[in-house]
């Protein structure tokens, strides 16, 4: 139920299966050149920076220790702020925000807030900067009151 | 006037960079770079997943029998999801939110002025579930206003926001709020999104992607403790911590990204949820995948380029990374379209030799290196992700794309993004666009 898959014509499908099988064989030439040229010779001069100065096995080493050294890098910084914050808190706990905190940053009122709060539908109008100028409870066959208007 | 100038700096830097390093150095250097960054990074994802699954994932328990996981104090949690135009998917997406195993929930869908009857949909659903409230903007305000007044309006103390078209796992929102409860300095929780749509090449692809990328990405980040982004589809929220930074921002594309920098320069941590899940709708045309990936440029620019004055201080030095790492990011996006156009230019007329680029295929040997690593990720990531999605294997076959696409994808949309937000005069209010949800079936 969770996959979507919408019909698609046969060919289209065959298509997509052919074009991946081709980068798949793509893939594989990529990987058998690769092989190739560790058995047969030094690497091309095309890069010169690794060919010119490391011969192909010394180039594989290179690649894994460089590898290696981020990985390690990466745990060394996680093991230290595991070290580091061990059995700390690093925030007290503030505690849940406070009704009029949350009023005030919305430029309503407490009380209002808490109508809003009660109301299981609610209008929302706003000006052209995003400001709200209008709470409608119209809809809410249960709330205190039909709307609220704000000062601008 | 200052930050005209520092973004339009910022840009001549990042485009400048690989012009200077191929003036002074090699055309082929540049190519090096090309290579060898997409490679290390692989490392890096890989070296993060491994180590995030070793060290904390594995011992999770999850599987069918598992309970929900128990919240001291019994909390109450309010579901946000803003609606625009989802009459087709909102209903399917309010039952998973209301069909949470956890008792205390309240889910608040945010009708953000639609026009398809989205609101009438609503309002009927909370005639027969007492535990749906409403809200209804009068016009279209944009994702961030209708969170900003769910936020308002809703009870608990803890915000779980979905997107209108995501179905919740029926532990997901208490799976996302457990951290914080247990954790005081953690201010946002981000879930475990598993693409649903399926019927095009485009759409399995992003399977792999959503597991070999985002996945990995996500393990790896909070493993070095920052998270560059919460993902706006699932991602659950303290509201001590919103409130301290004033909530969504308005003006901003992405107002997931935004809000995750906002926190963690607050010092909020931002964990990441695999047990989270969170089925969601993608595009599965190309055409609609360029149209969410632009956004999404857009988005990590806009954020890049709003914090990068304010984490200057040393206060700020764990985000330094994150800002660091895209950076790069976008240079390397640079980097190969230079390497394409003096490839290009070679065809044509006799460059100097070095900054001549001889050819655009990567090395026999390096080929064969960025061959494997893309082997050995996609493996790990689906060794890693498969107790989420059984046979999550037989993606396997369509994630050979993901390489190509994923960095195409990524150059192309940095190149058209990236200077577009550095040379913009203003940043408008963000409003909805209906997305790509998936193709439809043709009618018979």
């Amino acid at each position: 139920m969770m996959i979507v898959k919408t019909p698609r014509s046969t060919l289209v499908a065959a298509l997509d299966c052919l074009l991946t099988a081709l980068a798949w064989a793509a893939f594989c030439f990529l990987f058998a050149s690769g092989v190739q040229s560790l058995l047969v010779g030094p690497a091309p001069a095309a890069d010169p920076v690794v060919s010119r100065l490391l011969p192909d096995a010394q180039a594989l080493l290179a690649y894994t220790l460089v590898a290696a050294w981020i990985g390690l890098l990466l745990a060394a910084w996680a093991c230290y702020n595991a070290v580091r914050f061990s059995g700390i808190d690093r925030r007290k706990p503030l505690g849940d925000t406070l009704p009029a905190e949350m009023a005030s940053h919305f430029g309503i009122s407490p009380m209002q807030l808490q109508v809003l709060r009660s109301s299981r539908t609610i209008l929302f109008h706003h000006t052209d900067e995003g400001r709200i100028s209008m709470i409608d409870f119209a809809h809410d066959a249960d709330a205190v009151c039909d709307s609220i208007q704000m000062k601008q | 006037m200052t930050d005209r100038l520092l973004a339009f700096l910022i840009l001549c830097l990042v485009a400048g960079a690989p012009v200077g390093a191929a003036l002074l150095w090699t055309g082929n250097l540049i190519l090096d770079f090309v290579f060898f960054y997409p490679l290390f990074m692989s490392g890096l994802w890989m070296f993060g997943g491994l180590y995030y699954w070793l060290h904390w994932e594995r011992r999770w328990p999850w599987g069918p029998g598992t309970p929900p996981p128990y919240l001291p104090g019994l909390p109450w949690i309010s579901i946000l999801i803003p609606c625009h135009n989802e009459v087709q998917h909102g209903a399917d997406t309010v039952l998973s939110a209301l069909g949470q195993r956890y008792p205390r929930i309240e889910v608040l869908a945010i009708d953000d002025g639609s026009t398809d009857g989205t609101g009438d949909m609503l309002d009927q659903l909370a005639e027969s579930h007492p535990r749906l409230r409403v809200i209804h903007l009068a016009r279209n305000q944009g994702k961030a206003m209708a969170l900003r007044m769910g936020a308002l309006a809703a009870r608990g103390e803890y915000l779980v926001c979905i997107d209108g078209d995501a179905i919740l796992e029926h532990d997901a929102a208490a799976y996302l709020v457990a951290p914080m409860v247990r954790h005081p300095r953690v201010g946002a929780v981000t879930g475990n999104p598993r693409v649903r749509t399926r019927s095009t090449l485009i759409g399995r692809v992003q399977v792999g992607e959503f597991s070999s990328i985002v996945g990995l990405i996500k393990r790896t980040q909070r493993v070095y403790g920052q998270v560059f982004t919460v993902s706006g589809v699932v991602a659950a929220f303290r509201r001590k911590a919103l409130d301290r930074v004033g909530y969504w921002s308005l003006d901003m594309v992405t107002e997931d990204i935004d809000i995750s920098w906002k926190l963690q320069r607050d010092h909020w941590s931002i964990f990441f949820e695999p047990r989270a899940l969170c089925w969601i709708l993608m595009p599965e045309t190309l055409r609609g995948l360029w149209k969410q990936r632009l956004r999404w440029a857009q988005g990590g620019a806009e954020v890049f380029l709003k914090n990068l004055p304010g984490i200057r201080a040393w206060h700020y030095h764990r985000l330094w990374p994150m800002a660091l790492e895209y950076c790069i990011s976008t240079v390397w996006s640079f980097a190969l379209a230079l390497s394409l156009v003096l490839w290009g230019a070679g065809l044509l007329v006799q460059l100097p030799d070095r900054i001549q680029v001889e050819t655009l295929m990567p090395p026999a040997f390096t080929g064969m290196v960025l061959a494997v690593a893309c082997l050995l990720q996609f493996c790990i990531s689906i060794f890693i992700d498969h107790r989420y999605e059984r046979g999550l294997f037989r993606s396997l076959y369509w994630v050979i794309w993901y390489p190509l696409a994923y960095w195409l994808i990524s150059l192309l949309t940095t190149l058209w993004a990236f200077p577009r937000v550095m040379l913009r005069r203003h940043r408008a209010r963000a409003r909805w666009e209906s997305p790509d949800r998936g193709i439809k079936a043709p009618t018979p």
